[in-house]
């Protein structure tokens, strides 16, 4: 376990917090991304990669002991801090476990965030996405006709190839994390996000295509 | 020990339970011996009914009796649909408020279920003795902010201080978690009399961790009830206008009601109605032909699963039981509809139609302090955002986060001196803000500065109870600023205070007379909390702190023998004010304990 040695300050009295989560003036810091280190609410050194199961385990020990069920016959001061601090763990615990968001905020914390210089999508992929959306587009239109089982299964073809490009994106993310540090692994770690989220928001478009299929 | 009480307010039936010891039991009225009542109320001379004498009289009386009324809570005109319009005669109050119409009355939703509550608590008071007066009370997983918020409004109008809303599917797991004592990746099918909710939760040692929920709060057994009783009125062939008829649909809509649960055990069963007018319809309906009707109704509850299934990352393989809630899951096509999709035998060892209040009585438990071992972990059902340029939905808070959850979002002016910036508070996953739920409408003021000068932070909170609480802070002065929130559907705390005023039960009382008695114990309650909270964490107070404390408890206790109630609630707001730091602190101390206290979740911590 790593202490953070950082002094944080208030966002909202500007003073000098104790710890990142309470600040004696004016109460929990109720911090935007940056402000909050998930990491030290966790316990967790500042590393990219995560064991999931001890994760959980903290987040679920952490919700025994802050959640406003506990709480609900105490003075109100009480009552109000569980309800901050729950929502800040539950905040932590969602962003730490899912490695896009992990990296979004690892970005966040490193200063760099996505949409930032990156205009420039890469060529293949933009390809990609235009062919997937002229594709959906062909689908559709095969549904008005009527007949559109050829369409649907080039499209369940598309999602299985989406699939692969996920789990390939994820792996790679995944080998970054091992190695974060330096400027280069931020660059390729900030590239395998927005890779990710263009892969992501096709293959949700496409799941949403062929969830009406299935429901007729 | 204070008494709390778990509610199932349900669609068609309603069912209150509490924890006896460590098991949940329903509670039975004395007097009938019956558990279940139905969600009827009817105002034959004015004077409301409810429960079974309602439901008795309403094919007769459909002008004065309203059944579902929790498809309407939290709606406003515009959700309306042709079949609502047919069956009910609805006024629109000012903002989005509807009204039912009934003789020269008129109710809101929130006022119809009350009537329901308050025959519950009745009951409970009977069966427990003693007063009744905070509740656990169920609501769909599905349903949105507006509509928890009128299920809130319904139990403060019924004269029950809402400790907690319970999603029906997490609380029919918590009834099985606590009779099975199982663990495990667990998805509840529930289908009840007017909503469809499925959820996926894991169950590990007492934690039940919602993982995602899905459902429609406007699909449930009433419209496989339709879809029989028009396929009657169709093929006995009676004319439009007749068939058109509230009567006759009201009467059509027993015999399908009727005819379903027959075809529930039977091959083959009679659909018959006696019309106004004194002809007699019969037709033969084969269980083959009804699931023909009715596939379409059960296919659109797969919907939501699956999107459930995929938004928790889980094949249907993964999941190690199917649980299965409500009355309209007894229909033998659900049965066959669930197993094939998750491809193991569903659960139904708990009577579906009292699984959900059992669970509400283990909430209210948990909430009591009567089961420290047990934590439900719920989730926000839909996506909490604004509108931005151009129409567009910003989501905030996606749907399927854990809640309490919060999002922090810093506003700035576009023009100098500019005084508020206007917010419109959405809801739903469509892209487009008109498409989506609109919850509410407020004005962040600002102080008048050089353009992008100002900043504001606004705080979006969705509480324990998945309802939004909006504050905002001034970053520059870190002062708070007070937000006027207009609720899109919905009534306004002044609203309910006003109904409570001019409710029947404080008819007689002075108006005054109670917000005194009210102010007094809440000050007693108030005083309690801290007294406990001084002797427990005296460890945690700074030199001086305990007597101020002190100071602001002898004040407020002075003034609770006076009868200046403004002063009473001023006073406690101080005491309460006094006493936040070392809430924090002991919060604080609590979330140290928990990360230090490494064998608290039962493995170790690497």
């Amino acid at each position: 376990m790593t202490t953070n040695t950082q002094t944080a300050l208030c966002l909202h009295c500007g003073k000098p917090a104790a710890d990142q989560l309470v600040c004696s003036g004016c109460g929990p810091v109720a911090p935007a991304t940056a402000e909050a280190d998930f990491f030290a609410v966790f316990a967790l050194p500042r590393r990219l990669t995560i064991d999931l199961a001890d994760l959980e385990r903290r987040f679920y020990a952490l919700s025994r002991e802050l959640h406003p069920d506990l709480f609900h016959d105490r003075a109100p001061a009480e009552q109000a801090a569980s309800l901050r601090m729950t929502a800040l763990v539950n905040r932590g615990y969602k962003t730490l476990k899912d490695p896009v968001a992990r990296g979004l905020y690892w970005l966040d914390l490193h200063g760099e965030a996505l949409g930032r210089d990156n205009e420039r999508v890469p060529p293949a992929l933009a390809a990609r996405v235009f062919e997937v959306q002229e594709q959906l587009d062909e689908l559709r239109a095969a549904r008005k006709q009527g007949a559109a089982e050829s369409e649907t299964k080039a499209m369940t073809a598309i999602r299985a190839e989406l699939r692969g490009d996920l789990d390939a994106c994820d792996q790679r993310l995944a080998r970054n994390f091992e190695h974060p540090d330096g400027t280069d692994a931020l660059a390729e770690t900030k590239k395998i996000l927005s890779e990710l989220h263009y892969v992501r928001t096709l293959l949700r478009d496409v799941d949403k295509e062929l969830g009406a299929a299935w429901n007729g | 020990m204070e008494r709390i009480v778990g509610i199932d307010l349900g669609t068609t039936n309603s069912l209150v339970a509490y924890l006896d010891d460590a098991t949940p039991r329903v509670i039975a009225d004395p007097a009938t011996a019956r558990v279940i009542v139905p969600s009827v109320v009817s105002f034959p001379g004015g004077e409301p009914i409810v429960g079974d004498e309602a439901r008795a009289l309403a094919p007769t009386t459909s002008a004065t009796t309203i059944q579902s009324v929790k498809r309407f809570m939290g709606l406003g005109r515009e959700h309306l649909s042709a079949a609502d319009r047919q069956r009910y005669t609805f006024v629109e109050e000012g903002r989005g408020v509807l009204r039912f119409v009934v003789g020269e009355r008129t109710y809101s939703p929130p006022e119809i279920s009350a009537l329901i509550l308050k025959e519950l608590k009745r009951r409970a008071e009977a069966a427990l003795g003693g007063e009744v007066k905070k509740a656990v009370i169920t609501v769909p997983a599905y349903f949105n902010d507006s509509q928890r918020q009128a299920t809130k409004d319904a139990g403060r109008l019924a004269g029950l201080e809402v400790l907690r809303l319970v999603n029906e599917p997490t609380a029919a797991a918590l009834a099985y978690g606590l009779d099975q004592k199982s663990e495990g990746t667990v998805a509840v099918y529930d289908f009840g009399g007017g909503t469809f909710d499925v959820s996926i939760l894991k169950m590990e040692r007492g934690i039940f961790e919602v993982k995602s929920t899905g459902g429609d709060t406007r699909l449930g057994g009433d419209d496989v009830d339709e879809a029989v009783a028009s396929w009657l009125l169709t093929t006995a062939k009676v004319p439009a206008e007749v068939a058109e008829r509230r009567d006759v649909q009201a009467l059509a809509r027993r015999a399908a009601e009727e005819a379903k649960c027959r075809l529930s055990d039977a091959d083959a069963t009679e659909v018959a109605m006696t019309l106004p007018d004194g002809t007699r319809l019969a037709q033969t309906l084969t269980r083959t032909a009804c699931d023909a009707l009715i596939a379409p109704i059960i296919a659109r509850t797969l919907v939501p699963c699956r999107q459930a299934l995929a938004d928790a990352g889980l094949a249907a393989a993964d999941v190690d039981a199917v649980v299965l809630v409500g009355g309209s899951t007894r229909i033998p096509l659900v049965r066959a509809e669930v197993r094939k999709l998750f491809g193991r035998e569903p659960l139904c060892s708990i009577d579906p139609d009292q699984v959900v209040a059992l669970g509400a009585g283990v909430q209210a438990g948990i909430l009591g302090g009567r089961r420290k071992d047990m934590l439900l972990l719920d989730v926000v059902p839909l996506s909490l955002g604004i509108e931005t340029m151009g129409g567009v939905m910003t989501r905030l808070i996606e749907r399927n986060t854990t809640i309490p959850t919060s999002h922090t979002e810093t506003f700035t002016t576009a023009v100098d001196n500019q005084t508020a910036v206007d917010l419109h508070v959405l809801q739903g996953e469509r892209e487009i803000a008109k498409d989506c739920r609109s919850l509410a409408r407020f004005a962040i003021p600002i102080e008048p500065a050089t353009a992008g000068f100002p900043r504001v932070d606004v705080v979006f909170m969705i509480d324990a109870n998945g309802i939004l609480n909006v504050t905002a802070r001034d970053v520059r002065t870190g002062r708070e600023r007070s937000l006027d929130v207009k609720p899109s559907y919905g009534l306004t705390d002044e609203e309910v205070e006003r109904m409570l005023e001019e409710s029947i039960d404080f008819a007689e009382e002075d108006v005054a007379a109670r917000l005194l008695a009210e102010s007094r114990m809440e000050a007693a309650t108030l005083v309690r909390q801290i007294e406990r909270t001084l002797g427990e964490s005296a460890a945690f107070l700074e030199a001086g702190e305990e007597d101020a404390i002190r100071a602001a408890m002898a004040t407020l206790r002075g003034a609770a023998e006076g009868t200046d109630y403004t002063k009473i609630r001023d006073l406690a707001q101080a005491l309460s004010d006094v006493s936040t730091p070392l809430g924090h602190r002991i919060m604080e101390a609590s979330l140290k304990r928990a990360l230090e206290n490494k064998s608290a979740g039962g493995g170790s911590w690497a």
